[in-house]
């Protein structure tokens, strides 16, 4: 069962001269077994929803269900939702703590009250995922680079093996390699894990890669729900709510424009570059 | 949560009291500081509380933020105004039961009391946490103590250090709101638990706090030494603090309260009497 929100809305500082408010009468659904991307302007309370859907916030009103039970009923389950449905924050290394790398992934699973072989298991699974290096499990987290701090902070979430996984700009701060790099990581985890994963970002190339189906978050609410075909179909609509389509989908929507048809619509390089040596190849053979 | 804490909180607004010179409003604050502790009879306090309601109304800070703001003291205040009236064995006896006996002066020390607490809180964070800035504040504070720097006080560089501890006290409580989620998310139990488990669970947030505390005074060093600052010689305010006429009316006003409670002290009555029958 995915996680589902009705009609949730959500307030910061409620009656205070700062109240703001963030979330309005939302609608949402996250489905199992596919990384979902969750995409909108700043301020369209993306991260809002990240911290309601393990609790973390409570909705102003509305209800958000994980497995068919809503979250907020029992206070005495809050601490059951936040293993059950793993955050990973935005810049989640500088929440790193412990005296080494491996203290600090063993953290979550030690909370879950598990025992020491299963925490051992569990921790070398998860530095394996996401690539870190035996000899940097016994370093200080303070004393590895910047990236290697990133994923020690998401091995942390990892281990705790949630069901569902969230992570709020998982790839923000990284070069071009490591956003890859980390990115695909998360993906060959979902596909050997089967759980649902969203994935929270700025960027239309990664969404476009790296995610099944995409949530498009507009002023109010969500704006549009579905595959990349669906979401991308309409580059002036998304343009008018501040947000654009890949860069590659730009340069072949003006080829198109220009007389050169392709068989599909193109949303990432890779895929790109295929259709284009086809054709290219297709052309060379038509010649002779 | 942790924003909740009002207690020193600015509300911005553009009230009278709003727009009253920072360094006006500290003058004020103190004339009405030393005004509660000097009033003693019935009339001053009921001029210091009349005039502590009129700072108040206009304001047009909302009851309930003042009543949030006074939460902390609450206790204090029932606590020692229980003791004025149990424990002052003075006046004409009021009632007596058993052992407890109240006395007409035990009830009037306490009612004193009670306004003269109320008097000060509410006249200088209506004055000054309230309605002023706390970067205008430092300003006010750093034109007002600009004299000493003549003998040698570091008038600037306090400043400096107050208005940036003022301006990262926001960021870093965000920031702990911030990690304190993220080791929730991870299991962390802040409210239960042993002593000794509970300062483990505030160990996870103090140790990146410290750290990104530390990160945050390197960023802004490096930043200040890159836009050329280099201390307080010779540098001129964006924003200069102008008096207006009004601003010493409202300072004249404070002086004439403290001018009032001071008169209608009985003391001053029985000196001012004294004169004239000599």
């Amino acid at each position: 069962m995915p996680i589902v929100f009705d009609n949730v809305s959500y307030v910061y500082g409620e009656n205070t001269p700062f109240e703001h408010k963030a979330l309005d009468g939302l609608d949402l659904t996250i489905s199992e077994n596919e990384i979902t991307g969750l995409i909108g302007q700043t301020g369209s309370g993306k991260s809002t929803i990240a911290q309601l859907c393990n609790g973390l916030y409570k909705p102003t009103s509305g209800t958000v269900t994980v497995d068919g039970v809503d979250i907020n009923a029992d206070k005495k389950k809050r601490r059951d939702n936040f293993f059950r449905v793993g955050l990973v924050f935005q810049y989640p290394e500088y929440q790193l703590f412990e005296d080494t790398v491996e203290h600090d992934i063993a953290y979550g699973p030690k909370n879950m009250g598990l025992d020491d072989a299963e925490i051992a298991r569990r921790v070398a699974d998860a530095a394996r995922f996401v690539g870190l290096e035996e000899e940097s499990l016994s370093k200080s987290p303070f004393d590895i680079s910047g990236g290697q701090r990133r994923r020690a902070a998401i091995a942390g979430i990892i281990a705790m093996e949630p069901k569902y996984l969230i992570l709020d700009e998982p790839a923000s701060g990284l070069d071009p390699q490591g956003r890859d790099d980390i990115l695909t990581k998360l993906k060959n985890y979902q596909r050997e894990k089967g759980i649902a994963v969203v994935i929270i970002s700025h960027s239309m190339e990664d969404m476009a890669k790296y995610c099944d189906k995409i949530i498009v978050l507009g002023k109010d609410g969500v704006y549009k729900y579905g595959t990349k075909a669906e979401i991308f179909a309409d580059p002036v609509a998304l343009r008018g709510i501040g947000l654009s389509v890949p860069q590659i989908t730009k340069v072949m929507y003006k080829a198109e424009q220009l007389g050169v048809k392709f068989e599909r619509p193109l949303y990432t390089v890779a895929a790109a570059i295929k259709d284009v040596l086809k054709m290219l190849d297709g052309e060379a053979r038509d010649d002779t | 949560m942790i924003r909740d804490i009002t207690l020193g909180q600015y509300f911005p607004g553009n009230s009278p009291i709003h727009r009253i010179d920072p360094r006006m409003k500290l003058l004020m604050a103190i004339i009405m500081i030393v005004a509660t502790f000097v009033a003693s009879s019935g009339t001053s306090f009921a001029l210091l509380f009349i005039a502590t309601l009129i700072l108040f109304l206009l304001s047009r800070i909302s009851v309930k933020t003042l009543m949030k703001g006074m939460k902390p003291i609450v206790f204090i205040l029932i606590f020692t105004t229980f003791f004025q009236i149990f424990f002052t064995r003075t006046g004409d006896l009021l009632f007596e039961w058993r052992f407890i006996k109240i006395y007409t002066n035990g009830i009037i020390f306490a009612i004193k009391m009670f306004i003269r607490v109320i008097v000060l809180i509410t006249s200088t964070s209506v004055l000054l946490s309230y309605t002023t800035s706390p970067i205008a504040l430092t300003d006010g504070l750093e034109q007002m103590l600009k004299p000493l720097a003549k003998i040698g006080v570091p008038v600037h560089d306090f400043a400096l250090i107050m208005s940036i501890a003022l301006r990262f006290i926001p960021t870093l409580l965000e920031e702990t709101e911030k990690i304190m989620s993220a080791q929730k998310a991870r299991g962390t139990d802040f409210s239960t638990g042993s002593l000794m488990k509970r300062a483990r669970a505030l160990l996870a947030v103090f140790v990146p706090l410290l750290a990104s505390a530390i990160r945050h005074a390197i960023d802004l060093a490096d930043a200040m030494i890159c836009r050329g600052y280099r201390g307080g010689s010779g540098r001129t305010k964006l924003n200069v603090m102008k008096l207006k006429f009004t601003d010493f009316l409202w300072l004249f006003a404070a002086a004439a309260v403290l001018a009032g409670t001071i008169l209608c002290n009985p003391f001053t009555l029985d000196v001012i009497k004294g004169a004239f029958i000599k």
